[in-house]
């Protein structure tokens, strides 16, 4: 088995609204490149993925995660060769004080958590569409 | 052991030297020393052999050398006290005093850390049941039961007793079961448990020990300091105290956890008797500190659940007084169950050396 490095991949999919009011569904895929079974340790019962979305200026909408307390278990999974580990997240797109996100263009990062430092997305851009 | 068999290849060479010049008037000096030295280390090899293993078995030696360049044989010992059953032993081997040296030094010890195995069990260890890694916050004796605490979700069910199996560091390292889940009470509804909710007042488990498996009650490793990620094991904090009273904790008390994912760390307490929702369930801890590092630090990560949270009162000496379950999406706030409350759900225990 091999530890976790440069060998998994987590990947951020946005199913952009199809118009203003609609909720943002962000897919997280967490999915090993290597030819080799790796032995993942996610913190929590069941795989935990955070989610930020940010404004063009880096200043923070949403996250997720914001003011949840997570038990600080540790997980084993075993990932094979191609295999991945996935998750939808639906946002309602208000930010952390509740209130409706304008339209306009916005940028999403994910996170999966695991027991060190969180494996991480690329940034992705997407639109909250004006109508 | 140095170079002794390079030794002996010389010596040998200077012996055929010797006989090869049989008719020559043999030189004095140093062909004289040469055969005086090989038989010397033969000597010293004879009596290392012998020695090695006698001086090793007692109490308080750390190593045996037979040091050639020097010509003497060398046994380190942890203290001055051990000194004198080395100088028996050596004298029942007939080794003379001349032959040897003897010096205090430090103990070798396995670099372990908090994920390794470890026999008897201390405080801040990795635990293993199904598939998740936990850690085992401290032993106590429940009357006449040796267990550990750690936390009510490190079992199979939280909530109830199903008998959870735990290994250490994984079953995998070991296959000893090392301890059975004997008490983790259940939650209630109503009352003061928000509606739809469940709830109770510290996410505490308790393990009694197999008969076969060793633990000392008292101790949390301790690694080289607080905050700074290390999982190597230095020493131990000592538990001398345990505090079963307290339910609201002074804002900004220092606290301090060993765990398996994040080690020592260190914060001050920010909130008290918070009741807390915990993420991705129906479950509210009532009545929960806590602690946050003002460098902003992680202080948690995943895995460690279950460990003991203490106040350091002087030294490596140590008041223990919760028990840890969760921390925020960051790592740098933690979350404890007070001991008062632990005591109070699972019953008297003594936690202390």
């Amino acid at each position: 088995m091999q530890r976790v490095g440069d060998s998994i991949e987590l990947r951020l999919e946005i199913a952009q609204p199809a118009r203003t009011g609609a909720r943002v569904v962000f897919r997280l895929v967490a999915h090993n490149l290597s030819s080799r079974t790796l032995e993942l340790h996610l913190a929590g019962r069941e795989p935990t993925f955070d989610v930020v979305v940010s404004r063009s200026d880096g200043s923070m909408v949403w996250r997720r995660l914001e003011g949840e307390v997570l038990p600080a278990i540790a997980h084993v999974r075993l990932l094979a060769p191609g295999d991945s580990v996935a998750t939808l997240i639906t946002w309602n797109r208000r930010d952390a004080r509740g209130r409706a996100v304008g339209p306009g263009g916005y940028f999403a990062r994910g996170f999966l958590l695991v027991d060190g430092p969180p494996l991480v997305s690329p940034e992705v851009p997407f639109e909250i569409p004006s109508s | 052991m140095r170079a002794g068999a390079a030794g002996r290849a010389a010596v040998v060479v200077a012996l055929a030297a010797v006989a090869g010049c049989a008719d020559t008037p043999q030189p004095a000096g140093p062909e004289t020393d040469v055969l005086a030295s090989a038989g010397r280390q033969d000597q010293m090899s004879a009596w290392f052999a012998q020695a090695s293993p006698a001086v090793l078995a007692l109490a308080g030696t750390v190593f045996a050398d037979h040091d050639e360049g020097a010509g003497k044989l060398v046994f380190g010992i942890e203290h001055a006290a051990a000194a004198t059953g080395v100088r028996t032993a050596l004298a029942r081997l007939g080794i003379p005093s001349s032959a040897y040296d003897i010096v205090v030094t430090e103990p070798i010890r396995y670099a372990a850390t908090l994920r390794d195995r470890w026999r008897p069990t201390i405080g801040g260890i990795q635990i293993h049941f199904g598939q998740y890694l936990c850690t085992l916050g401290f032993n106590a004796d429940d009357g006449t039961e040796r267990s550990f605490i750690t936390n009510s979700h490190c079992t199979n069910t939280q909530g109830g007793v199903e008998g959870t199996e735990y290994f250490q560091p994984t079953s995998t390292v070991d296959p000893t079961v090392i301890a059975v889940e004997v008490e983790d009470p259940n939650y209630f509804r109503g009352g003061a448990c928000p509606r739809g909710r469940k709830c109770r007042y510290s996410d505490a488990s308790r393990a009694r020990y197999s008969s076969t498996v060793s633990s000392t009650r008292g101790s949390i490793a301790s690694t080289s300091g607080p905050n700074n990620g290390s999982l190597e094991v230095t020493g131990t904090f000592t538990i001398t105290a345990q505090d079963n009273n307290t339910t609201n904790f002074a804002i900004g008390t220092t606290v301090n956890k060993v765990g398996r994912t994040t080690g020592w760390t260190q914060g001050a307490v920010t909130r008290t008797c918070v009741n807390t929702n915990v993420s991705s369930s129906n479950i509210t801890l009532l009545c929960q500190t806590f602690v946050e590092n003002p460098g902003g630090a992680v202080v948690v990560g995943g895995g460690d659940s279950g460990s003991n949270v203490f106040r350091i009162t002087s030294g490596s000496n140590v008041e223990l007084v919760g028990l840890l379950w969760g921390g925020n999406s960051s790592g740098t706030l933690f979350v404890f169950s007070p001991l008062k409350q632990v005591r109070d759900e699972i019953g008297a225990f003594v936690a202390t050396n």
